[in-house]
């Protein structure tokens, strides 16, 4: 029984899970308004992976793919075009799965290394993207800009998270069955 | 536990030596690739969804002139050729990044305009090192 509802997401995980999604979609809407830095394609902060990394932290990869994939799709519903949608899928999920296997190896230490990692990965799967959809090689010539730019939104994305978590409720609302009352 | 947390921080120590080598690999390619070189001789060409479109020899450009690339969604950039290079002066999509990388001359940087799939290249006539190749079929 107990291991049926560790797999279940109660009310109080929906509702912060929401939330953060919801927090996440803001912020990616506020960016998209900035103007670019530099004048490279696909450079941006990147500054809703501060949820993103946040959630992984608090309450697990699953409930982080979760907010991910949420917020992605109505991202692309309210502020993109189609052809956005697919670069951010690469960008993001191979960020994410890149944060969590480094989160595993450094064992929840070193937040800032996780997401620079997240940051530099995410940044290369938008280009592996774009190398497929627009099939020219040249794309690759844009890697050395960026890589650094990568590394660099990531570490201040994990600064930003870092403060996220520290300001989030302590107590987060997880998978951990709770007391249930019987009606 | 000790051990463990020597073991993570020999992990960390990896990792961020790691990331700071490719940073400085890449910028050090950044530097050395500054110099790109005359134009002349050169062919600019121009793609869409892996697509060669158009081929332009770029002596053969006299004075400016702008062309309108239309997608077939409705989305259009118009380039200006010149002398002084190829630069992207409008577009339709929202983030214009292709109009701020500003004119290009050589083989460093191509323009690129991810919401329309469109890719400019400067690149030698026998060298089609930018041509689609069959991974993208």
């Amino acid at each position: 029984m107990q291991k049926k509802n560790s797999k279940k997401i109660n009310t109080g995980l929906l509702t912060e899970l929401a939330l953060l999604t919801a927090l996440a979609l803001a912020v990616y809407g506020a960016e998209s308004a900035l103007p670019a830095l530099l004048p490279i394609p696909g450079l941006r902060l990147g500054l809703s992976n501060i949820i993103t990394l946040a959630v992984l932290r608090r309450n697990g990869a699953r409930s982080a793919a979760l907010v991910l994939t949420a917020r992605i799709l109505l991202a692309a519903l309210l502020f993109g075009q189609p052809v956005s949608l697919l670069y951010s899928l690469s960008g993001g999920f191979l960020c994410l799965l890149s944060e969590i296997l480094i989160d595993h190896i450094l064992r929840k230490n070193y937040l800032f290394l996780t997401s620079a990692f997240g940051g530099l990965i995410h940044n290369l799967g938008q280009l592996l993207a774009a190398r497929l959809i627009m099939g020219s090689p040249a794309v690759w010539l844009y890697l050395p800009y960026l890589i650094p730019a990568g590394i660099l939104t990531g570490l201040f994305v994990g600064l930003c998270a870092h403060f996220l978590l520290k300001l989030l409720p302590s107590r987060p609302a997880d998978s951990r069955p709770q007391k249930t009352f019987k009606s | 536990m000790k051990k463990e947390l020597a073991q993570n921080r020999t992990a960390a120590f990896i990792l961020t030596a790691f990331l700071i080598i490719l940073c400085m690999g890449s910028l050090a390619y950044l530097f050395i690739r500054r110099s790109g070189g005359s134009p002349d001789g050169q062919i600019i060409r121009i793609y869409r969804d892996s697509v060669l479109i158009e081929e332009i020899p770029f002596d053969a450009i006299k004075e400016e002139r702008r062309v309108r690339y239309s997608t077939p969604d409705g989305g259009y950039n118009i380039v200006s050729f010149s002398p002084e290079g190829v630069s992207i002066t409008e577009a339709s999509c929202p983030d214009k990044t292709c109009i701020h990388i500003g004119r290009i001359r050589d083989s460093s940087l191509p323009l690129v305009c991810l919401p329309n799939r469109l890719v400019i290249t400067i690149s030698d006539p026998e060298e089609d090192s930018t041509a689609p190749d069959a991974v993208s079929y």
